[in-house]
Formats: C-alpha cells, sequence, structure tokens
C-alpha cells in the first residue's frame, strides 16, 4: 500500500516535472528578446478607500 | 492560499498571498515562482530553467532569490484590517448624545445614519445629502459615525466596524461606502472583486472605467457624459462584484472642483447655487453634483469592457491611444482595493485580461464626447 501511494506520488512529480519542463519551454521563446527580468511589485490598497482629503473637514461656507 | 499567476500582455502577474502584493514579471519569473511553490529546491530549478529555456545562470539564480525573499516575507507592519487600532473603550464612554441624525433612502431601503458631530457629518453627508429622505419609524440599518479625539469611528447595526486616527480619513469613508454597498446589495466583503478608484460610465449595457491621478478631470469627464446621456454608475468609489464582473452602481454624488464649476454650470443650472464646501488638506473647493441615484429604470450592473486613464491637459485638442495591459495593470493595481483571496485574485486578474486599455489626453470637451461615444461603440463587453 505504502509502495503504491509512493508511486503514486512520485507519479506526480514527474507529471508537475513534465509540465514545468514544457511551461519552461514556451517562455524560453522570450530568452532571446529579453534583458534581465525585473519584479515590479505592485500592492493594492489595504481596504477600500475614498480619494484622500476629498471630504470637507470644516463647516461649508453657506 | 497559494501563488496565482496569470498573464497580462507579455507579462506575467503573480498575486502572493502574503503581504497581499501583486507582481509584474517576465514569463520566465512566473514559472520560477511556480517551481518554488511546489517545493522544488534551488539547484533543480536552475537547471530546468537553463536546460529547458535557455536562460542564463546568473539571471535564474538572482530572480530565484529575489522570488523566495519575497515569498517568504512575512505580513511587515500588517495593520487591522478595518481600521488600524482598537479604540472601542474610548468611544464607548460616549454618550447618547448625537450631533444629528438623517435618513437616506438606497434601493428600496431605509438608513438611519447618526452623527456624533459636526466633523462626523461633514465627512459623509455631503455626497449622500441628495438621497436624503423623511426621517421613518421602520428602518432597515442604523450606522453611526463617530468623530471623538481625532479620531473616526463607525458602527453598524450596533456593531463595531472599525477606528481610523484623523489623517486616515478617505479609509475611514471608504469604510462606510463599502459598508453601505454591502447593505444596498445584501453582499459580503467577500462578494466584492474590489473597488476601483474611477468613474465608471456605462452606455448601451457596456461600461468603461475611467481612472487617473487626482485631479485628472475625471469627474469632470464623468459629469460632462452624463449632460450627453450617458449613465454615472459610480465615481471615486466603483465597487465590481467578483462573480459577474459587473460594475455596479453606487449612488455618492461627483465632487466638482471650482475650475469646472464654470465649464460644467451650462448643462447643470443648479451646480450654480449648490453648497461650496472646502477641503483643507488639498486647499481646494469643491461642489457636489448628485447624476446617480437609483429608480425605477435605472439599470443597477453592468459588464466592465474598458479601462481609460484620464489627463486634461490644457490645449492638448485629443488624444486617445491604446495602452499595453501590462502599463494598465501598474497603473491600476496600487490605486485599487482588491479582495485578498486565491479565488479573487484569480478572478481579477481573468477579468483585467479581457479588458480594453487607452490613454486619454484631452481639452477639447465637444471631441472627447463624440469619441468616447465611438469608443464604446467599439469596445464590446467579454462577459454579461
Amino acid at each position: 500500500m505504502m509502495k503504491k501511494e509512493n508511486k503514486n506520488r512520485k507519479n506526480q512529480s514527474d507529471e508537475k516535472n513534465l509540465t514545468r519542463k514544457e511551461a519552461l519551454k514556451k517562455v524560453g521563446k522570450y530568452a532571446a528578446f529579453t534583458g534581465a527580468s525585473m519584479l515590479l511589485v505592485l500592492s493594492p490598497k489595504e481596504a477600500p478607500a475614498q480619494s484622500p482629503g476629498d471630504s470637507p473637514r470644516q463647516a461649508p461656507r453657506w | 492560499m497559494k501563488v496565482i499567476s496569470h498573464s497580462i500582455g507579455r507579462k506575467t502577474a503573480l498575486w502572493m498571498p502574503v503581504p497581499n502584493q501583486y507582481v509584474l514579471t517576465d514569463p520566465v519569473a512566473g514559472e520560477i515562482a511556480q517551481l518554488i511553490e511546489d517545493g522544488f529546491e534551488k539547484e533543480k530549478i536552475v537547471n530546468l530553467c537553463v536546460k529547458s529555456a535557455g536562460y542564463p545562470e546568473n539571471e535564474i539564480d538572482r530572480l530565484e532569490n529575489e522570488l523566495r525573499q519575497l515569498m517568504r516575507e512575512e505580513a511587515k507592519n500588517q495593520k487591522q484590517k478595518y481600521g488600524d487600532y482598537n479604540m472601542e473603550p474610548l468611544f464607548n464612554q460616549m454618550k447618547d448624545a448625537d450631533f444629528s441624525e438623517k435618513y437616506y433612502r438606497l434601493l428600496n431601503q431605509t438608513f438611519r445614519v447618526s452623527f456624533t458631530s459636526a466633523e462626523a457629518q461633514f465627512a459623509v453627508h455631503p455626497k449622500f445629502a441628495h438621497l436624503q429622505t423623511q426621517p421613518k419609524e421602520s428602518v432597515n440599518h442604523h450606522f453611526r459615525v463617530f468623530h471623538h479625539k481625532k479620531q473616526f469611528a463607525l458602527k453598524v447595526n450596533e456593531e463595531w466596524v472599525g477606528f481610523w486616527p484623523q489623517e486616515r480619513e478617505h479609509f475611514f469613508t471608504g469604510m462606510f461606502s463599502q459598508k453601505l454597498l454591502e447593505k444596498i446589495y445584501t453582499k459580503n466583503g467577500n462578494e466584492w472583486m474590489g473597488v476601483f478608484h474611477a468613474s465608471a460610465v456605462s452606455f448601451e449595457n457596456n461600461c468603461l472605467l475611467f481612472a487617473g491621478n487626482s485631479g485628472a478631470g475625471k469627474s469632470t469627464l464623468a459629469a460632462l457624459l452624463f449632460s450627453r446621456g450617458f449613465d454615472v454608475l459610480a465615481d471615486d468609489f466603483v465597487p465590481v462584484e467578483s462573480k459577474t464582473g459587473r460594475v455596479f452602481r453606487f449612488p455618492a454624488a461627483l465632487s466638482v472642483k471650482k475650475g469646472a464649476v464654470d465649464l460644467l454650470g451650462s448643462s447643470f443650472k443648479r451646480l450654480k447655487k449648490a453648497k461650496e464646501y472646502h477641503l483643507p488638506k488639498q486647499q481646494k473647493t469643491v461642489k457636489y453634483l448628485p447624476v446617480n441615484h437609483f429608480n425605477s429604470n435605472s439599470v443597477n450592473h453592468v459588464p466592465c469592457s474598458g479601462l481609460v486613464f484620464v489627463d486634461y491637459k490644457p490645449n492638448s485638442g485629443f488624444q486617445l491611444e491604446e495602452i499595453p495591459p501590462e502599463e494598465a495593470f501598474a497603473r491600476l493595481v496600487p490605486d485599487s482595493w482588491i479582495y485578498p483571496s486565491e479565488e479573487n485574485s484569480k478572478r481579477f486578474m481573468e477579468w483585467f485580461s479581457n479588458l480594453h486599455f487607452f490613454k486619454l489626453n484631452y481639452s477639447d470637451n465637444e471631441k472627447m464626447v463624440a469619441e468616447i461615444k465611438t469608443l464604446f461603440q467599439k469596445t464590446k463587453p467579454q462577459a454579461s
């Protein structure tokens, strides 16, 4: 039973490995054109917000 | 939660659950991130990338290090989700003497909103004043807005929602709108894909989002389009539903800056007589223009087909050009709230991939209105 499970796991891992290899081959076509890859980190807002300072703090001028 | 990747134009976007960040990068880095997540050792990853994709070893080595570091990063200085501090004791001491109480009618529901001070009222009321109704005994929801010792607090139906210091007032007003939105449509926070900082204009069941920096002329553009028969679904606070990707109506008034009042005055006679409000932080004066209501004929959610980054520039005439998806992504994400879950980030990136992207510079209003009408006809929503 244990052996079978290990075998399954190995197969899954091999499949994953194969898929990754294919995926990498696909992305490999960009290798010739691109320079150093950059990681552009984008942080969304931590909570819903409205425009800063878009609500009046003082009494309106009547 | 795991890392989600999606192709955005010629780039790959990765969503990192901790600390809720999107990373825009080359497709190979997306593959490396997936390999790291699948538990591959560094040596194996470098080997696979060099052999299969032909990338230089030192480049893969560097990317792998940087990605692993990002993916390991703990939530630094992570703040409490809804508000910054637990100020409950401070606000619990307050007695029930409210400064004012207003009633608003939104989509067949009555909201009673109590304000504990003039400051609390000024932070919220002007944008919703046009929805005010007569006091009623039977209400669907009770919101209480507190302002005490330079702190804002919000209670909805007797439950605390959060506490915000005055300098983070925009998060307090954002949460007020979010809670209002959830109650209007009876949808929880996690049913929303996000809230976008834009003006949502619709025409013939097609919605375009007009985004841009503060002062870029989004609201003026939305008001101009409204005066020519377009529908304004939302301004400044644009909610999109996660499941359908539809933009939902949110009926806060448009804030029109003093400079635009003369321009819009001929189309909106009531604007000249409207109350003027001073925003001390930005040293500007605005008027609120209520163009957005719920009524029996109103369509309250519309599929979205595009994103237009607006910049009003004097004497620029009119220029509208397509921009790459990756540029639009990098501009949109930091200015948006996107519900942080694996399923939703996937939906957000899929939704985004189906949009068209443009950059608009204009000063010629007539030309802008005509060309935007054509743009609505050219862009077709992918989902309904």
